[in-house]
């Protein structure tokens, strides 16, 4: 297991130099974007090769801690690893740059995913994440903690975090500033009527600073969004009719998520509906309900890297490798 | 202590055919029988707890008698409000039911910790505020909820606590017995045969941390201090008699609570004493507030942790009883 997670820079070279494929038709409109230097000089992995790491630190924190939500954690983390690793402009060695991209995690609950980009990332520590994650006496909270370096907002309570960064873009534009905020949300998150209301101050604000991902993994806490609790529909659609831009894409797919990010949306705040699948990764976990609640047994713990291992670069299966800055 | 209650619930609604049970999302593994049983009165309200209140307030206004489930402060002050507007106002029959009080959900962070509950719901006016201590205690609450009509407020630890020290007593209580002081325990130093109702200390305890005062009790007396351990699974309406009785054959009066020490059972009863002097009583023994000082946790902890943190574990309470006391 300690190899699996030291798995460093021969994983890294190996995808530099695997003729990985960039994102070719990057939008006209795509200069919005903006591409931390840090992350143009290429010190982050493949986002790929993030994303599978980034599992591997979350499957191991949880399973060590006995914390819960991991399900929740696997289904966000190509979100994250393509938002950290090639769109958003963040420096590690800088967490509060006044200049940077500013993140919100509103789904505080896959906090761990967040951790594990930020460490592999290089904004702390991996070993400390790794042994004091949900720990006595630390600042990994199970649910994510702006004690942590990188970290802009404690959430857990669903449906905090829209509002908050509909505040920040809205800062942004008074400041005339060119940083762009981020906000993943749940899917039953969207439950909240607090959402709703952000939702209409943002396009009631022309916030188009800001872009919100929905990880629409159909689940929640029961079991199926519409079955279990109140039936979503689109959300795409929902957000459209509150006045926003608003895409579809798969959320595991990292070229259709940096295509889906790129999307032009002038004069208008962004949702980038992200279909992704709660447990994404680990074949047991996948669609199973069990796996918000529990944590991997070390023999589970085995049984998810193996599958890892088998998977090499090409996870997930039929993904562009996409590479730093690829989208700019 | 939450298995108790459900279970308690659900027997009653074969009988009692207004009861339902409402839950924000919350409850995998507790609710599914009362859900199997009666589906028809069973409604998953979604991760909107502002809503899940006014459509409790519906429900009892038309004459059923709703309980709403969910977890630490979502179904307090996320909607405290609706709680306010449109179930004390009209006084409606409407249960909240908390699991998670105080720190049960240490490690997931401070969105998680029920920590101004009390003293919101307290503030209410027509809310009464039920804290079982043990599983005798949350069958009794249980018991007491399904007599009264007015708005309550149930805060649940969460599972697998013990009964504690005696809990017969709490058994045999008559259901408006529950509004007394339950008494639990007596110590007093070895050899010293402490002349009844002449103890030193006199500690008031709600909720499952009464644990930790039964065990200071031991510490005490070890001491050579003398001490009486009372539960109070009413925070609202609190026996107010019995506080003035206890207050006046003791040299000292400790709370105990999982709770900040703004507006709880602390501030009850030292209210109560208050009230009880401005009516002219003499010799009250003076209230010492042992809870959480007014301030978040800085660290992640697990509930013993952090009742250790802040000097709310049987030694942290047995040492802040010998300082007041001055005889540390
Ligand atoms: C206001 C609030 N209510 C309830 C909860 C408890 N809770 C934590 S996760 C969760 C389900 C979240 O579902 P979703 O947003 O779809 O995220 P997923 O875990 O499926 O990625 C619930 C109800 C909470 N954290 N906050």
């Amino acid at each position: 297991m300690a190899e699996a997670l030291d798995r460093t820079i021969e994983a890294e070279e190996a995808v530099a130099t695997s003729g990985a494929e960039t994102v070719a038709e990057a939008p006209e409109e795509s200069s919005a974007i903006s591409v931390s230097p840090w992350v143009a000089n290429s010190l982050v992995p493949a986002t790929v090769d993030l994303a599978r790491r980034v599992r591997e630190d979350c499957l191991a924190m949880t399973s060590r801690s006995g914390a819960g939500h991991i399900a929740s954690a696997l289904s966000v983390v190509d979100i994250l690893a393509v938002l950290y690793g090639s769109i958003m402009a963040v420096d590690p060695t800088n967490p509060d740059d006044p200049t940077r991209d500013r993140f919100i995690l509103s789904k505080g609950h896959g906090g761990s995913a967040v951790y594990a980009t930020l460490a592999e990332l290089g904004f702390f520590d991996k070993n400390d994440l790794l042994k004091n994650y949900y720990a006595n006496g630390s600042s990994f909270s199970g649910h994510v903690s702006h004690d942590v370096p990188g970290v802009e907002l404690t959430t857990g309570s669903l449906g905090q975090g829209l509002g908050v960064a509909c505040g920040i873009a809205l800062a942004a534009r008074l400041r005339a500033a060119t940083w762009r905020v981020f906000c993943v949300m749940g899917d039953g998150e969207c439950d909240e009527g607090s959402v709703w209301e952000s939702a209409l101050m943002a396009s009631t604000q022309c916030l188009d600073r800001l872009t919100v991902i929905v990880d629409r993994n159909g689940m929640q806490s029961f079991g199926p969004t519409d079955d279990t609790a109140l039936v979503l529909g689109d959300i795409a659609e929902k957000f459209r009719a509150f006045g926003w831009k608003a895409v579809d894409c798969d959320g595991h797919d990292h070229r259709a998520l940096a295509t889906a990010l790129a999307t032009p949306h002038g004069g208008q705040p962004l949702c980038v509906v992200a279909h992704t699948v709660k447990g994404k990764g680990v074949s047991f976990m996948e669609g199973d309900i069990r796996w918000h609640y529990d944590s991997a047994s070390p023999q589970e713990l085995g049984q998810a890297f193996s599958e890892f291992a088998g998977q090499g670069d090409g996870f997930p299966a039929g993904t562009a490798i996409l590479r730093s800055g690829g989208v700019a | 202590m939450r298995n108790t209650f459900i279970a308690a619930l659900t027997e009653r609604a074969a009988t009692d055919e207004r009861i339902m049970l409402l839950t924000g999302d919350l409850g995998f593994r507790v609710v599914e029988r009362f859900q199997e049983r009666f589906p028809g009165r069973y409604l998953n309200g979604g991760i909107a707890e502002q809503d899940l209140i006014e459509v409790a307030a519906g429900l009892a206004l038309e004459g059923y008698k709703p309980f709403v489930y969910s977890i630490a402060s979502f179904p307090t002050l996320r909607c405290l409000e609706q709680i306010r507007n449109s179930v004390c106002n009209p006084e409606l029959d409407v249960t909240v039911i908390c699991i998670g009080g105080g720190f049960a959900y240490g490690q997931l962070g401070m969105t998680h910790h029920a920590t101004e509950d009390m003293a919101a719901m307290r503030s209410m006016p027509c809310m009464e505020v039920l804290s079982p201590a043990d599983p005798a205690e949350a069958r009794a609450v249980a018991a007491y909820c399904f007599e009264s009509t007015s708005p309550k407020y149930v805060r649940i630890n969460r599972g697998g606590e013990p009964e504690l020290e005696g809990a017969e007593r709490v058994e045999g209580l008559p259901v408006q017995g529950l509004r007394g002081l339950v008494e639990r325990a007596r110590r007093a130093p070895a050899g010293v045969e402490g002349a009844a109702g002449a103890a030193d200390v006199a500690i008031v305890a709600t909720g499952a941390i009464a644990k930790e005062a039964l065990e200071a009790a031991d510490l005490l007396a070890q001491a050579g201090i003398s001490c009486e351990v009372f539960t109070a699974p009413l925070v609202k309406p609190l026996d107010a008699e019995g506080i003035r009785a206890v207050a006046a054959r003791t040299k000292l009066v400790a709370t105990l609570e999982e709770h900040t020490v703004i507006g709880g059972l602390g501030s009850a009863v030292a209210e109560a004493i208050e009230d009880a002097r401005v009516d002219g009583a003499h010799g009250l023994a003076p209230v010492l507030r042992i809870g959480i000082p007014d301030r978040f946790p800085d660290v992640v902890g697990d509930q013993r942790y952090l009742r250790q943190r802040f000097s709310m574990d049987a030694e942290g309470v047995t040492r802040r009883i010998r300082e007041a006391l001055g005889r540390a």
